[in-house]
């Protein structure tokens, strides 16, 4: 298989769609079986693909014959299939335990709406287009609303209904800033409009970036709107949650890059100046310090485990924003471990509080009592998710955050001093990680009876375990991969050229 | 003869309409509308985009066989492409939307989102 079979990490998944509607009625069992098939089949291509591109640098799939900038092509950086191989192998353990489930009439219907997910994001981290990327956006939000309403109780369809009219607003303002540039600059081809964004004058700069900067808020989860996301993860299915706060994210994360970085390409030349001095970064990081900040009061005040659970998604997508707005090689380097442990720690939090508080009336934070003598294996691996959130050393989260504040404190002026405002922030995730970890430990009066071991939630968890131990433990393999994705992050002039093949522009 | 630059400012007025509805309404089914307005401003916006003061249909026609960009006076066919598919997605969110809101108010017996808080939110 070559590279230009690319396609196939889109079609594959849009194919099964269809055909897991036809096999479900013969057997229900067949659709979650061609879940995890098509699953390891994406992630399988993916790290080839990944393999690939690390050798041969930045490679581009025309599809149909239509060169760039015309038509739409897929691109493959490094940066985008490392992180596609992330959501693949997150969207993997999220099936396992949906398939652990008895079999009913929805099977066939949710199995449905996770190979629209899995094409739609991603058809997001490949595609060289914008209008495309729209697309895929609408997709992929689609696929999340039915999927948080799935227990059609009160709160997961309010949560829904409030991620509905988040992402809704949110593509209208993406639509509305693709169609001014399509209107002043002629193109949509990703890579063309980032070498000609400096053609427009600074105010319809100016008015793109507000638009892509209200489009991407509602999707990464930051301040104002951290407030309606937690309602869609406090009433989701336990696999919505991890795809949510893992996969979801991270595919959010990418959109804000090639918007911000690769479109409007901020860290070279891009300062607003209008009636004050303006600079789009200090804008970012200063959105994404005040997220960081309301995020975790949230958290200190919920008794809810999986709204303490979201809001300390929230705050992480905050400080990744925070990294990404610092925008040299160590912040990306940062920004990229903080990705890693964002999403399989989160993930792994999410499925052993599930299995910690089963049986427990109210899901909030008094039913982790006694959690230890109770369910051992899923209380460890909420121990040791939780010390990877809040950065304990010998962890993921750890080397993510050394290298944030790094980073941070080298770069000039104002991020020093938000860094600190950040780091404060990062102080109450330890009290309230340490509250929960403290119930487990604590003994229960009435009964100690073990919670029957669910094997599928086990293997999801170890596989997300495994990976963030091999991460953790071999910092010489994690530093290779992460510095170059951040190489090729920072390489714009690369992913241009490469794309357009214009070799006049050397 | 339509002046583009009206067509712009009346879709951005449009857009900020449609913000306001979503930012203030209560009732959830006004809430879809607001942001179906808001859909349909961006509509607006593309489709003004493509068109050219005293054009024709961008079709084929005899008198346009031989197609030169520069010299023939038709309307840029693309955002028209790119409307018809953001009006499906449009219509596709919109009906998701008011199947989510049916449900709701079976749920709580009213469409006003103040009433349909529960006590323990956090």
């Amino acid at each position: 298989m070559s590279y230009n079979s690319a396609i196939l990490l889109i079609a594959a998944p849009l194919l099964m769609a269809f055909l897991s509607f036809i096999l479900g009625i013969f057997n229900k069992r067949i659709p979650a079986i061609l879940l995890v098939l098509t699953l390891s089949f994406n992630f399988y291509f993916s790290t080839y693909l990944l393999t690939l591109v690390s050798s041969k640098g930045v490679l581009v799939s025309v599809i149909s014959g239509f060169e760039p900038p015309f038509g739409i092509n897929l691109v493959l950086t490094y940066f985008s299939l490392l992180l596609l191989s992330l959501i693949y192998l997150i969207i993997l353990s999220a099936s396992v335990v949906f398939v652990s489930k008895k079999t009913d009439e929805n099977t066939v219907k949710v199995a449905t709406l996770l190979f629209l997910f899995t094409a739609a994001a991603s058809g997001l981290l490949l595609t060289g287009d914008i209008f495309n990327m729209f697309v895929f956006f609408e997709i992929f939000a689609v696929a999340n609303i039915s999927l948080i309403s799935l227990k059609k109780n009160k709160t997961s369809l309010k949560g829904s209904f409030k991620y509905l009219l988040l992402s809704s607003i949110g593509s209208a303002f993406l639509l509305f800033g693709i169609g001014m540039i399509y209107g002043t600059l002629g193109t949509l081809n990703i890579a063309e409009i980032g070498l000609r964004f400096y053609e427009l004058s600074p105010l319809t700069g100016a008015f793109i970036f507000i638009m892509f900067l209200g489009a991407i808020l509602s999707e990464t989860e930051t301040f104002p709107f951290n407030f309606w996301i937690t309602d869609s993860y406090k009433g989701a299915r336990n696999f919505v949650n991890i795809l949510l706060g893992s996969a979801s994210s991270v595919a959010a994360l990418y959109i804000f890059f090639r918007l911000f970085f690769t479109i409007i390409g901020y860290p070279i030349n891009n300062r607003y100046e209008f009636l004050i001095s303006m600079d789009a970064r200090l804008i970012i990081a200063l959105i994404s310090a005040i997220s960081v900040i309301v995020s975790e009061i949230g958290a200190l005040s919920s008794k809810s485990v999986k709204r303490i659970l979201a809001f300390s998604s929230a705050s992480q997508m905050g400080m990744i924003l925070f990294a990404f707005s610092i925008s040299d090689f160590n912040s990306f380097s940062a920004a990229l471990t903080l990705i890693f442990n964002l999403s399989l720690s989160k993930a792994i939090l999410f499925l052993s509080s599930h299995e910690i508080m089963k049986g427990a009336k109210e899901k909030n934070i008094e039913s982790f009592t006694g959690g230890l003598g109770r369910n051992p294996v899923f209380s460890a691996l909420f121990i040791f998710g939780s010390l990877s959130m809040v950065g304990f050393p010998l962890t993921l989260g750890f080397y993510g955050k050394i290298s944030l504040v790094a980073s941070a404190v080298s770069a000039s002026g104002y991020f020093s001093i938000l860094v600190f405002v950040i780091l404060l922030a990062s102080a109450a995730e330890l009290f309230y990680y340490f509250r929960l970890m403290h119930k487990l430990f604590v003994s229960e009066q009435n009964h100690t009876e073990k919670t029957k071991m669910n094997w599928f939630y086990a293997a999801s968890g170890s596989l997300l375990l495994a990976v963030m131990i091999i991460l953790a433990l071999m910092p010489k393999f994690t530093e290779r991969i992460v510095s170059s994705a951040a190489g090729d992050m920072m390489d714009k002039t690369t992913y241009i050229e490469r794309v357009l093949k214009a070799e006049d522009l050397k | 003869m339509i002046d583009n630059r009206l067509i712009y400012v009346m879709s951005l007025l449009l857009f900020l309409v449609g913000l306001y509805g979503v930012l203030t309404r209560k009732n959830i089914l006004k809430m879809l509308v607001a942001v179906s307005i808001m859909e349909t401003a961006a509509n607006i916006f593309l489709i003004g985009l493509g068109y050219i003061s005293n054009s024709s249909a961008p079709i084929l026609s005899e008198s346009l066989k031989q197609v030169n960009l520069l010299g023939s006076n038709i309307s840029d066919p693309l955002p028209h492409s790119l409307v018809l598919t953001a009006i499906v997605i449009g219509v596709g969110t919109t009906a998701l939307g008011i199947a989510i809101a049916v449900r709701l108010y079976s749920h709580y017996r009213t469409l006003n989102i103040n009433k349909m808080g529960d006590k323990d939110e956090l």
